[in-house]
């Protein structure tokens, strides 16, 4: 689900780099990290891991401008191997895009099966249809022998005709060109308010409007007040940060919200396994701050940062209480997207555009 | 309890296991209808007590790997070293993730919200202290490291050639002396090996290229090669002998004024490329470019002798490159493949000692040692 901000004109979607174990999915978004200029990239994130394989996501937000809107994608990739299934889904939680990255070594054809079947079945758990969902194929390893020809491979794995591209991760071959093409053809999806109508809940997109936005500053700015924080951010689960207030030493809250995102749809999840019931709230602790998440909505949560340990019968009166203020406002937002797309869809069709072609030039 | 998972990011032989057994178990002591999980931080199990019911151990293991990795991750953005993390739902389940070292994590699953200040407590007291401890000298797997997640361009490019000439080092001694590549020597090759896969994952490029020299050397020490040869001796003495043995060749077609006049062309074109190399042209002489001459001028101005080494192949073979160049001007291919056969019949005459130094097979940026492409 993309989130359209009216206040500070930005467009964040998220696409999702998606194949079995090994077949280049990270070594795809290294590629772009390295080759794309530092102004149209932010931090990339690959979490530390003991084997060389994906244990839950890699990150990375390409940023652009155009028209004065700045268009932020945010690229995760899934893992691949079957051990992290929990994980894999709820990556795809949420997606704008899906990269699909097949392995074009003979001897993998049966993990890609695997792996386009895994996709399917996950978005139709997710209550998403895959036909409406913006995908593209990059048949990777082209450089090696013994790959399936190409056409043979559109048969095996691309039933829906979908765009593909053959490429090696490794040279940067037909990265870029679908990464573009994905890119646009979620910018596309939602530009289009029929395709966004038919989404599942999941995946829909939001609109926030500049007095909105204000209203959530002015809220969070109630928070920190009354739960004696220093910065609190509102997050959603897929598409990171929606709004922040208060002031930490360390200003990257983009970074932030995403594995905030991240960290809290793997807590839900990890709580649904144990008893069927979300957790209320999650605690994490450093030497000097201590961050405090809490539920707000179906798709949506508050984290207040205090210094040190904070007053946490203080922080939890103030959290409730400004969940329920929330949580109201978003139901209100939500209610009124699909009609505001409508208002924005001309403009941004022609400012996608724009924002592609600026980027292709940049790279 | 599961025995452990042989593929986890360390192993624990079977004292180890009871013991870690036996703390888990002192750790829920008392604490209300508690369990817990150690898992590596890659998420799979190394050992569970009091298993719960109705939970997929695998699931909830990835999601607390998953979660912690975030957690870890969000630990760095804010500037700390390490986070722990509790999930809390009101008074029913609360989950306590705790990092162990920097190998493990230990979940463990509450029933109420009663026992959180208590098992925190004992993890930050001895009990936790031991648990670390264990977990700190548990025993690696006998598995690879798995190569660096980095693209090679973000390497810089001194320590690319480090590690390139290494394997190439490694390489050529396996082949030309497999008999006395032992299991020992091979372990600590292996070692050394991951050593460098994690230093340049991590980035540090210091120790990548302090763990390529210090197993250069101690290869050499092993295989008693380092002893007797040092550049000084072998590099000029070898480029003397394939000056010499060009110049004969060129003698018989161009005569020995414009001999003289070509060798000082070929040495100033080369240093304008590597000036540090070629510091004065009194190397040039009637008989060609002397080799020695070329080389002690230019050891005044490195105190490092296998820099300078490093620096002096490639000059002195671009030298060498002009001139066959000038022999397939004169004598055609046939002529300059002549040339190419000679001089490469030298540089196979001084291979043990090339081999000694860690040149020998050597040929890539940076050391190119007489390997001239057919052009």
């Amino acid at each position: 689900m993309a989130i359209l901000q009216e206040a500070t004109k930005e467009v964040t979607c998220k696409i999702v780099y998606h194949g079995a174990g090994m077949c280049g999915k990270t070594t795809s978004l290294m590629y772009l990290n390295h080759h794309l200029p530092k102004s149209q990239r932010g931090r990339f994130i690959t979490l530390e891991t003991p084997t060389e394989r994906t244990l839950y996501f890699d990150f990375l937000p390409v940023i652009t401008e155009a028209r004065g809107y700045k268009f932020r994608y945010l690229l995760f990739t899934t893992p691949g191997q079957d051990y992290y299934e929990a994980t894999r889904k709820l990556i795809l939680k949420g997606a704008d895009g899906i990269v699909l990255v097949v392995d074009s070594q003979r001897n993998r054809l049966t993990e890609n099966h695997s792996s386009v079947e895994i996709l399917e079945k996950t978005l139709y758990e997710l209550g998403q249809h895959p036909d409406l969902m913006p995908r593209v194929f990059q048949y990777n390893k082209r450089d090696l022998t013994d790959i399936v020809p190409l056409e043979e491979a559109e048969r095996l794995f691309n039933s829906r005709h979908a765009l593909s591209f053959p490429a090696v991760a490794r040279t940067g071959q037909g990265v870029y060109e679908t990464f573009l093409t994905i890119a646009k053809m979620a910018l596309s999806k939602l530009t289009s308010p029929e395709g966004e109508s038919r989404m599942g809940d999941m995946f829909k997109s939001t609109v926030i409007t500049a007095d909105e936005s204000m209203k959530f500053k002015l809220n969070l700015a109630r928070l920190n007040e009354e739960a004696g924080a220093a910065a609190s951010l509102l997050v959603d689960e897929s598409s990171g940060l929606i709004s922040h207030r208060g002031e930490i030493p360390m200003k990257d809250y983009e970074t932030l919200g995403a594995l905030l995102a991240c960290n809290f749809t793997a807590a839900q999840e990890l709580s649904f396994n144990i008893s069927h019931l979300g957790f209320t709230g999650i605690l994490q602790r450093g030497a000097k701050w201590s961050l405090t998440a809490s539920r707000v909505d179906l798709r949506r949560f508050l984290v207040v940062i205090t210094e040190g340990y904070g007053d946490q019968r203080r922080l939890r009166n103030a959290l409730g209480y400004s969940r329920g203020i929330l949580a109201a406002q978003l139901h209100q937002v939500d209610s009124m997207s699909p009609s505001r797309l409508r208002r924005f869809g001309e403009l941004f069709s022609s400012v996608s555009h724009v924002a592609i072609s600026d980027m292709a030039g940049g790279a | 309890m599961t025995s452990p998972d042989t593929n986890v990011g360390f192993v624990l032989d079977s004292a180890q296991q009871t013991r870690v057994a036996g703390l888990m178990e002192r750790i829920l002591d008392e604490l209300p209808q508690g369990y817990s999980v150690l898992i590596d931080r890659a998420g799979r199990i190394v050992n569970v007590c009091h298993e719960p019911v109705g939970v997929q151990l695998e699931a909830l293991s990835a999601l607390s790997a998953g979660c912690y990795a975030t957690t870890n991750e969000l630990a760095k953005v804010m500037g700390e070293e390490e986070y722990s993390l509790l999930f809390r739902q009101e008074d029913d389940n609360q989950v306590y993730v705790w990092p162990v070292a920097d190998r493990a994590l230990l979940v463990v699953l509450l029933k109420t919200s009663r026992g959180v200040e208590m098992l925190e407590e004992r993890l930050g007291g001895p009990m936790g202290r031991e648990l670390v401890a264990m977990v700190r000298t548990a025993k690696l797997p006998d598995r690879p490291t798995p190569p660096p997640r980095i693209v090679i361009e973000e390497i810089p490019y001194e320590v690319r050639t480090r590690t390139r000439n290494l394997t190439a080092l490694i390489t050529s001694l396996q082949t030309r002396m497999p008999e006395k590549f032992n299991d020992e020597i091979k372990r600590v090759l292996l070692k050394a090996r991951e050593e460098i896969i994690k230093s340049i994952t991590a980035q540090d490029w210091r120790r990548t290229m302090g763990v390529c020299e210090w197993c250069r050397q101690w290869l050499f020490g092993q295989l008693n090669l380092s002893a007797t040869v040092e550049p000084r001796k072998i590099l000029p003495r070898l480029y003397i002998e394939v000056f010499s043995y060009l110049h004969g060749v060129l003698t018989g077609f161009i005569s020995s004024e414009r001999l003289t006049d070509l060798y000082r062309k070929t040495y100033t074109i080369v240093a304008k490329r590597r000036p540090w190399v070629c510091l004065s042209d009194s190397c040039v002489t009637a008989d060609g470019i002397d080799a020695r001459i070329l080389w002690e001028r230019a050891a005044e101005q490195y105190s490092d002798i296998m820099q300078l080494a490093r620096e002096f192949v490639p000059a002195v073979d671009e030298m060498v490159r002009e001139l066959v160049r000038v022999v397939y001007v004169g004598r055609g291919g046939e002529g300059r493949n002549r040339v190419l056969q000679g001089a490469k019949e030298i540089l196979a005459r001084y291979r043990n000692e090339l081999l000694a130094l860690g040149l020998e097979g050597v040929a890539g940026e940076g050391w190119l040692l007489l390997n001239i492409k057919s052009e």
